[in-house]
C-alpha cells in the first residue's frame, strides 16, 4: 500500500523533478526574496556600503512626485494600450471570420508584427513618424490636410509622445490579441447567431448580445495579459523616447531601471519593484482562480 | 421589401467593415513598408525632402554597411544566447511536464500553482536583485547573465504548455512502453516527445522568440560592446550620429528578418500551442 502510493520515490524522474523545482526556486523566487531584503537597506553598488534603514526606502518612493507621475502615465500607458488592442484585435478578429474568402495571405499579415521585436517596433516607428522624413506626416501633407511648416512632432511633442508610444505598443501587441479571439469566436456555435438572426437583431446587438459573452474568458485573459506585458514594457518606450521630453513618457520600468542602474539607488529601486509587484499579485489573483490548466483539480 | 431592407442592410456592413480592413491594413504595413524602402535607398535619395516613396535606384549599400558595422559579431551572441535558453528550457521543463502530468504527490497542487502565479510575476522586478546577484557572482558582462534571465522569465510558461500537451496523451501509451522494458526516461524520449511534438516546437519557437528579442537584460548586464546582442547593437546605433536613417534601417530589417521567416513557417504551432494553453473554455 505505502510503496504504491509512493512509488514516485523509485523513478529516476522523481529526482530529475526535484532538481528542475529547484532551479525554478532559485530563479524565480530568490531574486525576489533578495530583492525584497534589499529594499531595506541603502545600498551603493561597488562601494560595498550597505545600511539597514527600515522602511526608509519605501516612504522616499512613496512621497516623490516623480514616482507618482510615473505610475499615473504607466496606467494611462496600460489602459490605452490594453483597450486600443483589443478594440482593433476585435474588429479584425471579426472580418477574418466574417470575409469568405478565407485568405492566408490577409491572416499572415496581420500577424506580421507579432514576432518583431520591441526594439525593431520602436525604430520603425520613431522613422515612420519623423516629422521630415517620416512617411505619416507625409502623407498627410500630400494629401493637402497641413502644410509642411506646421508639421506635427509626434515624439518630441510633450502632448503627444506618451501617445505615440500607445500606438506603437499597440501595433505590437494587436496582433496576438487578434488571432486568440479569432480563435474563440471561430468556435461559437453557428445556431447561436442564427436564432438571433430570426428573432431581427442587428448587427451590433448580435456582437453584443451573443459574441462578446461568448468569448469573455479569452477576453479576459487577454486583459490581463496586456496589462502585465505593457505595465511591464521598458524596451519599446526607451528606444522611441527615452522617457523624454521632460519625463512625459517616463513609466516605472523606465524609473526602476533609472534609479538603480543610472543613480545606483539599488535600494529604492527595488522598493519600487516591490510596490509594483503588489499590484500584480492582486491581479494575479484574480487570474489564477479563473485560469487553470487542464488536469487540475 | 423587408428582403431588400436586409440587402442595403448587409451591403453597409460589409462596406464598413471592408474600410476598418484597409485601415488596419495599412496601419500593419505601412510601418513596415517605410523601413524596407529606406533601407534600400541611396544616400542622395536619402537627402531628399519630401522623401519619395519608391528608392531610385535601389541599392543594397546599406544592408552591406551593416555587416561590416559588426553584423555577424552581435548575430553570433544573439545566437549564443537563443540556443543555450533553448536548450535549458528544454532539458529542463520536458521531463518536469511529464512527470507532473503522471504522478499525484503531496504538494502537486501548490507546484502547479506557484508556476502559474509566477508567470504574474513582473520582469522589471527581476532587473535590479538579479543585477545585485550576477554582480556578486562576477557575471556581469558575460552572456550568460542573460541567458538566465531568460529561463527565469520562460520557465513557467513552457512548462505549463507542454503540461496541457502531455496531459492529453494517454497513458496507457506509455505504460505499455514501460512494460517492454523502457524507463521512465526512455518512455519519455520514445513515446511522449514523439507523441507531444507540436507542443514542443511551440515552446521552442516561443523560446526563440523571446530570446532572439530580448533588450533590456543584454541592455543591463553587459557593457562591453564585443558582447552586444543584436537588439541592443541596433537600439545603441541610433546614438551614433554619424549613421544615416538608410543604414539605420536595413539595420532593423535584417535584425527583424530571421525570426520573421521562422515564424512563418512554424505559425501553425505556435497559435496551436499558445491556444490551447492559454484558455479552455
Amino acid at each position: 500500500m505505502l510503496l504504491s502510493r509512493y512509488k514516485y520515490l523509485r523513478e529516476s524522474i522523481f529526482w530529475f523533478f526535484l532538481f528542475s523545482i529547484l532551479i525554478f526556486l532559485i530563479l524565480r523566487f530568490f531574486p525576489l526574496v533578495y530583492g525584497f531584503y534589499s529594499s531595506f537597506f541603502k545600498i551603493r553598488l561597488g562601494f560595498g556600503e550597505k545600511e539597514f534603514i527600515g522602511l526608509k526606502n519605501y516612504f522616499e518612493v512613496l512621497s516623490s512626485p516623480k514616482f507618482l507621475y510615473s505610475t499615473f502615465l504607466t496606467i494611462i500607458y496600460t489602459a490605452g494600450s490594453v483597450f486600443l488592442g483589443l478594440v482593433i484585435g476585435f474588429s479584425s478578429a471579426l472580418i477574418m471570420n466574417s470575409i469568405n474568402w478565407k485568405s492566408k495571405l490577409l491572416r499572415a499579415l496581420i500577424l506580421a508584427p507579432w514576432v518583431v521585436s520591441p526594439v525593431v517596433a520602436a525604430m520603425s516607428w520613431k522613422f515612420f513618424l519623423d516629422p521630415n522624413f517620416g512617411l505619416f506626416n507625409n502623407i498627410f501633407h500630400n494629401l493637402g490636410i497641413f502644410a509642411r511648416t506646421d508639421v506635427v512632432c509626434w515624439l518630441s511633442d510633450k502632448r503627444f509622445a506618451l501617445f505615440t508610444c500607445i500606438v506603437t505598443q499597440v501595433w505590437l501587441i494587436f496582433p496576438f490579441m487578434s488571432i486568440m479571439l479569432l480563435a474563440a469566436i471561430s468556435s461559437i456555435p453557428k445556431e447561436r447567431y442564427e436564432a438571433a438572426r430570426v428573432d431581427g437583431a442587428s448587427p451590433f446587438q448580435i456582437i453584443f448580445y451573443i459574441t462578446l459573452p461568448s468569448i469573455s474568458l479569452t477576453l479576459f485573459f487577454l486583459i490581463l495579459f496586456g496589462m502585465i506585458t505593457c505595465f511591464n514594457m521598458f524596451d519599446l518606450v526607451w528606444v522611441l523616447t527615452r522617457g523624454g521630453p521632460v519625463g512625459s513618457t517616463e513609466v516605472l520600468a523606465l524609473y526602476v531601471f533609472r534609479t538603480g542602474l543610472r543613480d545606483f539607488r539599488i535600494g529604492a529601486a527595488n522598493a519600487t519593484g516591490i510596490i509594483m509587484f503588489l499590484i500584480m499579485l492582486v491581479i494575479g489573483a484574480i487570474y489564477s482562480k479563473i485560469y487553470k490548466p487542464e488536469g487540475v483539480q | 421589401m423587408r428582403k431588400r431592407k436586409l440587402i442595403i442592410k448587409d451591403l453597409s456592413c460589409k462596406s464598413i467593415s471592408l474600410l476598418v480592413l484597409l485601415l488596419i491594413l495599412a496601419f500593419i504595413i505601412l510601418p513596415i513598408f517605410w523601413v524596407i524602402i529606406t533601407g534600400l535607398k541611396t544616400d542622395t535619395d536619402l537627402a531628399h525632402v519630401p522623401p519619395s516613396y519608391f528608392p531610385s535606384p535601389p541599392t543594397l549599400k546599406n544592408f552591406l554597411y551593416f555587416i561590416d558595422y559588426g553584423a555577424l559579431k552581435f548575430a553570433k551572441n544573439s545566437l549564443i544566447i537563443t540556443l543555450t535558453t533553448v536548450i535549458c528550457v528544454l532539458v529542463l521543463t520536458l521531463p518536469t511536464s511529464y512527470f507532473l502530468s503522471r504522478f499525484r504527490f503531496p504538494g502537486r497542487k501548490i507546484v502547479i500553482g506557484g508556476l502559474v502565479i509566477s508567470q504574474m510575476f513582473p520582469g522589471i522586478l527581476y532587473l535590479i536583485p538579479y543585477y545585485q546577484l550576477f554582480d556578486a557572482l562576477n557575471l556581469i558582462n558575460t552572456l550568460s547573465c542573460v541567458t538566465i534571465s531568460l529561463v527565469s522569465a520562460n520557465f513557467s510558461f513552457s512548462i505549463l504548455i507542454l503540461f496541457t500537451f502531455i496531459h492529453t496523451i494517454p497513458q496507457e501509451i506509455d505504460e505499455s512502453a514501460m512494460i517492454d522494458g523502457c524507463s521512465r526516461f526512455k518512455a519519455l524520449i520514445k513515446v511522449i516527445i514523439p507523441a507531444a511534438y507540436p507542443g514542443i516546437i511551440a515552446i521552442t519557437i516561443y523560446n526563440i522568440v523571446i530570446s532572439w528579442n530580448v533588450f533590456l537584460s543584454a541592455y543591463a548586464y553587459i557593457t562591453d560592446d564585443a558582447k552586444m546582442n543584436l537588439q541592443v547593437a541596433l537600439a545603441m546605433m541610433e546614438s551614433a550620429l554619424y549613421n544615416t536613417w538608410g543604414q539605420r534601417m536595413a539595420a532593423t530589417t535584417l535584425v527583424a528578418l530571421p525570426i520573421i521567416i521562422l515564424f512563418y513557417i512554424f505559425q501553425r504551432y505556435l497559435v496551436q500551442g499558445l491556444t490551447a494553453g492559454a484558455v479552455k473554455e
